[in-house]
């Protein structure tokens, strides 16, 4: 396992970021440990709400208030990046650590055409001016990389006049076009169609077997997940639940949430128009999270010690990590529920 | 079967705009003469390339936008041409769940005003419209103890919940979800989906489901049409379309879908040219197309090769057989 070999290029190490609103305190992210290694992909999974896209965020210290990163570090190459002055930090952006964001229409300003912040990206860490021309050329080639057609009249368009799947790419030629360290991609291909998410995808691969870039990949499709990630944390209300390689989670999951998300997904071979297996209830409010294990409202295996104690993040295996005292054996059809809400 | 909608030669262009040179660059035809019908109760499945026109054919029928040309009727009744007032009743009947979370909601209303506006046609009192949203928000599985917080709280998942309860307020018809789900989670797609399903069941709720995760939209839907560049290039029963493709671009399209198993590798899609621009005469997938020929220079028309199984190819009876085609080409 090349794990074993190299340093992780990006650590997150107990990072904990909370929203300190006027109802209290949300503590969005609450103790995240994870690694992203040069080379490879790490995937990011887990309930809408779990704080998936804050750890992303807070990596590229873009959080706003009332949010605010409470403890841990984040460390590039070893550096701490929480460690840096904001002038330091906006250096990094970019041209280290690049992110592709969940919201691709607000992230591009709908005053001007989208060749803008193509050319604004290829300009802003070099040495020397770019000529104008010059950038606009890069911008139009970029475009044509993430497959946009006809790039040369498109890049005169402004974000209104493209589809969703359109402004995606555009997001994404921006990230790309520094060449990162590490790259995290927060949904980078939920608005397009198979095909060019395909695409991009292998893009993706490319780039990362010639430049060496580790990937954080937040996603919320697990055929992605299968298709192109070395390792995978699932994270449920704020915490890492089980860590693994990408076989692991999906041929022996040991968290029942793990293995209730395996369950929801729809597959092509089951038949259609039926009810899908869902996990019951809800995630925890996050200003009154109960004591002891947070999955435990909708756990089919819970006990009185779950009620309790708070799993810790164990090893179960060779490289694989769940925070579950119960951890069941993975069966495909659903186990009877007995949480209780 | 009956007609709830029924759609015909619809178009919409863009007007295109000033290049660089000062020339004006060719109007986006977005939707290029499409004719389809959304029978009474079933959901017909809308998916295809990025930019092709799923969006815009939802915005068209609602009449968000209007179309260059074209006619769409309700019931029998056409809409286009209609104005406001005469409009009002089949704003209504249709509702929209839109692809995307965060433009689609007021940022400076609470949840509960944003569904309680939705409730208003229904002229409730005070207290039932109360009980209404508290039971929007449990249907769609949010806290009911959220209704007085902003959208910017929210992650990008429940927003889409939000959304959704905001469209079932008004007790539609006709649902146009476009990427109802594409934000959400597994388990709470699963949820979603499940309502709408029952939904469906319970108020006999006709549904157009645009989605890119073909796993879903197979799920979801009776009927499946494909599109491409604002063309419909086959339309069929979803099982058909998955297991018998007869047009080119549905083959490369479920090629692509991502499994959920790590033993299968992604598939090679370099020999894939992607989207093409200039799309000149003839068939719209010409110039990305493994099998096309010089009679591709003449537009093949969206014709039935099957019963209730259309396909816009020359070839859609020559293709090989699918099952043989995926086994030698991996
Ligand atoms: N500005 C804010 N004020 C209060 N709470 C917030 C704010 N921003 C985020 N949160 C909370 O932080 C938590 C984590 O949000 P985050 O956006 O990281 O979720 P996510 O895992 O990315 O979900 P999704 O899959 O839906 O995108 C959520 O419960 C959310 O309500
Ligand atoms: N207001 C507009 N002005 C100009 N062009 C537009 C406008 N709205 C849409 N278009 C163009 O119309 C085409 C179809 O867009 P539409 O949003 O319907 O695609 P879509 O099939 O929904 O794509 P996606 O899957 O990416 O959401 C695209 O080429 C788009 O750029
Ligand atoms: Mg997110
Ligand atoms: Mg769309």
């Amino acid at each position: 396992m090349p794990q074993s070999v190299t340093e992780p290029v990006l650590q997150i190490k107990n990072l904990r970021t909370h929203f300190f609103t006027d109802q209290g305190v949300v503590p969005a992210v609450d103790g995240v440990d994870l690694e992203v290694y040069p080379g490879q992909t790490l995937g990011v999974v887990g309930e809408s709400g779990c704080g998936k896209s804050v750890t992303g965020m807070s990596a590229m210290r873009l959080v706003a208030p009332p949010g605010r990163i409470v403890d841990g570090e984040i460390l590039l190459r070893g550096e701490n990046l929480l460690k840096l002055s904001e002038v330091e930090m906006s250096h990094r952006r970019g041209k280290d650590l690049g992110m592709i964001f969940q919201e691709p229409m607000t992230s591009l300003d709908p005053l001007y055409p989208i060749c803008d912040p193509l050319m604004e990206a290829v300009q802003a860490h070099r040495k020397e001016k770019m000529p104008k021309a010059d950038a606009m050329a890069e911008a139009v080639r970029l475009l044509a990389s993430v497959g946009i057609p006809d790039p040369e009249r498109r890049a005169r368009s402004y974000p209104h006049e493209m589809s969703g799947g359109m402004r995606q790419r555009i997001m994404i030629a921006v990230a790309l076009s520094c060449r990162p360290a590490v790259l995290i991609a927060d949904e980078p291909t939920t608005a397009l169609d198979v095909t060019v998410q395909a695409q991009i995808l292998s893009l993706l691969r490319d780039l990362q077997s010639e430049t060496g870039t580790g990937i954080l990949m937040i996603t919320h499709n697990l055929g992605l997940v299968a298709e192109n990630c070395h390792t995978v944390a699932v994270m449920y209300a704020g915490k890492v639940v089980e860590k693994a390689s990408v076989q692991d989670i999906f041929k022996r999951p040991r968290h029942p949430y793990t293995q209730g998300l395996l369950r929801a997904v729809p597959r092509l071979d089951h038949p259609a128009k039926q009810p899908l297996p869902t996990i019951p209830g809800m995630v925890p409010n996050p200003l009154r999270l109960p004591v002891g294990c947070r999955f435990q409202t909708r756990c089919a295996f819970v006990t009185d010690r779950c009620r309790q104690e708070q799993p810790p993040l164990e090893a179960v295996g060779t490289g694989h990590l769940a925070a579950c005292f119960v951890q069941p054996e993975y069966t495909a059809s659903a186990p009877a529920h007995k949480g209780g809400a | 079967m009956e007609a709830l909608i029924e759609i015909t030669d619809l178009v919409k262009h863009f007007p295109g705009r000033s290049t660089l040179l000062g020339k004006t660059s060719p109007p986006v035809k977005a939707v290029d003469g499409l004719t389809f019908t959304v029978y009474k109760g079933e959901t017909l499945g809308l998916v295809g390339e990025s930019g092709s026109g799923k969006s815009t054919t939802g915005r068209l029928i609602i009449r968000l936008i209007e179309p260059t040309s074209g006619s769409c009727k309700y019931e029998g009744k056409e809409l286009f041409g209609l104005s406001r007032a005469e409009m009002l009743p089949y704003r209504q009947k249709m509702q929209i769940v839109f692809q995307d979370p965060y433009g689609s909601l007021n940022p400076r209303m609470t949840v509960s005003n944003i569904i309680r506006e939705g409730l208003e046609p229904r002229k409730l009192t005070e207290q039932e419209q109360e009980t209404e949203i508290t039971r929007l928000l449990e249907v769609v599985g949010l806290r009911t103890s959220h209704r007085n917080r902003y959208p910017h709280e929210f992650s990008g998942g429940q927003r889409q919940r939000i959304g959704i309860a905001r469209a079932l307020a008004v007790n539609p018809e006709f649902l146009i979800a476009d990427e109802p789900v594409s934000a959400l989670d597994v388990s709470i797609q699963a949820q979603v989906l499940n309502l709408l399903l029952e939904l469906q069941q319970k108020l006999g709720l006709t549904i157009l489901f645009i989605a890119h995760d073909l796993a879903v939209v197979r799920h979801m839907s009776d009927r499946i049409a494909v599109m491409y560049l604002g063309k419909i290039v086959e339309l069929a029963d979803s099982e058909a379309i998955y297991l018998d493709p007869l047009h080119p671009y549905t083959r490369t399209l479920l090629r692509a879908i991502p499994i959920p198993n790590p033993d299968i590798r992604p598939p090679d899609t370099s020999a894939d040219p992607g989207a093409q621009s200039g799309r000149g005469e003839g068939c719209v997938f010409r110039n990305r197309c493994p099998h096309s020929t010089d009679k591709c220079s003449i537009e093949p028309p969206l014709l039935e090769v099957k019963p209730g199984h259309f396909s816009a190819c020359h070839y859609a009876v020559e293709l090989p057989d699918y099952h043989d085609e995926r086994l030698t080409t991996g």
